[in-house]
């Protein structure tokens, strides 16, 4: 005892002081980063919201890539094998850009919002007192997950547009130049993506306010940009994302690499400002 | 062991806390009482680490919260109840917490057993009452099979037995030397479960004492009826003793015990028709205590009977 008033205590309490009680020796079970990776994975995989979010993103890009195919292939102008050397993918990427990258926005935000939201992070706070563990665990397993489905989905586009063309006669390859890069390309950007989405979460602790902000961050400032400089706008996030998904170079674009590169670095950016905020504010 | 060092919580331009200092002990039941906005949640928030303090530090078991390798199995809190995602099962909520801490299955199915959630393990916790979601919490908060369990408003939208029941459990942890510091406005139930007492008000310490110090500071009364009260009183009253009217023939003197009382009036030859003495409960102890330091009242009679404590 250090301070207070108590003195003996009196009726039915115990006489001698006790020590505190160790069930389980600590050290055997303490978190780690794999352990809390673990629970970051049963926390994602065990909400419907996630599941909307990847079905989404799923459909998005199936049925977008076939549209596109189907459009080829009914359309008379241009005739398809032009529209096929103009993008060599034959449209199996075109739900990338736009709804896909919504889709993964929209994982990522909630994977943290949601927390906020319900209260649910003082739990997750309480567990695991190293928040920035929670911070870079929410923003693997969001990532590993966007990647990979948007990976199998791209491929499984790819097949479908493949299918579809060949009814004209037209083919695609993956080994035609700039595509296989566009379609890994795409998972690794759907992935960052969803990386910003959980920094975007952390910094802002609302959907609604989250949301916007990375959409208006995407795509209306590529838009906003036309009053800047060249230099400048083509290396902003949405632009430099389109640099890494497209699989025709843009004249004004970067080139591929350096558009990944520099995406990534808005989503570390954005990451460790994240961690930032996080680490000094109250849960 | 949980120590609160000179702790003091400024949000914006408002203290929370002040210099709060105190600790708590394993083996007992500690009840942490004071009124709405005394800062309770504030410090108990503190110690595992949620909230950082302006000034001072918290301690459990020796060290900061954060400090543990697997604080979950040094301390479980039940802060909140409904800190839960809705859409998520109790069970799947609770294997999220246990696999940060790389607690088995088996341990996850046995809270959810030991707190009475088995038929409703694959429900979605948004549908739980508010009884459910506290019994979720407490599964939660009990997962590590901690020696430090913190505890903020345990028993609240629980029913009668899910009450007792919460009493014999926290009861049952102090026995086996565990560390216990809930919070509670229910009085009654805080007499029956806690044995020490922590009353902070307005953010700083009221009281650190044993519940039967606490309500014995409070002043027990006693009740007299006689015929010639009004010849009696002046007689009782003194420096130490206060003699209240409470109706006809009756009095309520407080500083005295029913033995003095019959002497004087022995000697001086007044009949009595009756000496009870009225132990004071602890909602009126925990009443005078706090309105004496609180700038609004909630109006005369509350705390008529009460003397301070610290």
């Amino acid at each position: 005892m250090t301070t207070g008033i108590d003195t003996d205590q009196g009726g039915h309490e115990m006489s001698a002081p006790v020590e505190d009680v160790r069930v389980v020796d600590p050290l055997a079970t303490g978190i780690t980063s794999r352990s809390v990776l673990a629970s970051e994975w049963i926390k994602l995989r065990s909400l419907r919201s996630s599941w909307w979010s990847v079905i989404t993103l799923v459909m998005s890009i199936l049925l977008m890539g076939a549209f596109s195919a189907v459009g080829i292939v009914v359309q008379d102008s241009p005739p398809a094998a032009k529209a096929i050397a103009a993008d060599p993918s034959g449209g199996a990427l075109s739900g990338v850009d736009f709804f896909a990258q919504l889709a993964v926005v929209a994982l990522g935000v909630l994977a943290v919002t949601g927390e906020y939201r319900t209260r649910m992070i003082r739990a997750s706070f309480t567990a695991v007192p190293h928040r920035l563990l929670v911070v870079w665990a929410k923003a693997g397993v969001v990532a590993a997950v966007a990647a990979v489905i948007s990976l199998v989905a791209v491929l499984l586009a790819f097949g479908i547009s493949t299918a579809v063309l060949s009814i004209e006669d037209q083919a695609i390859s993956l080994f035609e130049p700039g595509v296989a890069r566009a379609v890994l390309g795409a998972a690794v950007v759907l992935g960052l993506t969803s990386v910003l989405g959980t920094a975007f979460g952390w910094l802002l602790r609302s959907t609604a306010g989250a949301v916007s902000a990375l959409v208006g961050v995407l795509y209306l400032l590529p838009s906003v940009a036309v009053l800047v400089p060249d230099v400048v706008s083509r290396y902003l996030p949405g632009n430099a994302a389109a640099a890494v998904t497209q699989v025709t170079r843009s004249d004004t674009g970067p080139h591929p690499w350096v558009g990944l590169a520099v995406y990534a670095g808005y989503a570390a950016l954005a990451l460790a400002l994240a961690a930032v905020v996080v680490r000094r504010r109250d849960a | 062991m949980i120590e609160i060092r000179q702790l003091t919580k400024v949000y914006g331009r408002t203290s929370a806390v002040e210099d709060l200092t105190f600790a708590v002990r394993p083996g007992v039941v500690t009840g942490f009482l004071g009124p709405n906005g005394a800062g309770k949640s504030t410090t108990m928030r503190t110690i595992v680490g949620l909230d950082h303090p302006t000034a001072g530090e918290t301690l459990v078991g020796g060290r900061p919260y954060a400090a543990h390798s697997a604080p979950m199995r040094v301390v479980g809190a039940l802060l909140e109840a409904n800190a839960v995602h809705p859409g998520r099962t109790a069970a799947s909520h609770l294997r999220a917490l246990a696999a940060t801490h790389r607690i088995g299955r088996r341990r996850v199915e046995e809270v959810i057993g030991l707190v009475g959630l088995d038929e409703v393990a694959a429900k979605r916790a948004g549908t739980f009452s508010l009884g459910m979601a506290q019994r979720l919490g407490l599964a939660g908060a009990l997962l590590g099979d901690p020696a430090v369990l913190i505890l903020d408003e345990p028993v609240n939208g629980l029913d009668p037995d899910g009450i007792r029941w919460v009493r014999d459990l926290l009861r049952g942890l102090a026995r086996e030397g565990r560390t216990v510091f809930i919070s509670s406005h229910l009085m009654s139930e805080m007499a029956l479960t806690a044995d020490h007492l922590v009353v902070i008000s307005r953010g700083r310490l009221l009281a650190d004492v044993p519940m039967a110090e606490m309500i014995a500071a409070a002043g027990a009364t006693v009740r007299i009826r006689s015929p010639r009260a009004a010849d009696l009183a002046p007689l009782l009253a003194g420096r130490d003793v206060e003699v209240t009217a409470e109706g006809h023939e009756v009095l309520a003197v407080a500083g005295m015990t029913s033995v003095d009382i019959a002497e004087t009036a022995f000697t001086h030859g007044i009949v009595l028709h009756e000496l009870t003495p009225v132990q004071v409960s602890l909602e009126d102890a925990y009443l005078a205590l706090t309105h004496e330091h609180t700038f609004y009242r909630a109006g005369e009679g509350l705390h008529a009977k009460g003397r301070a404590v610290a």
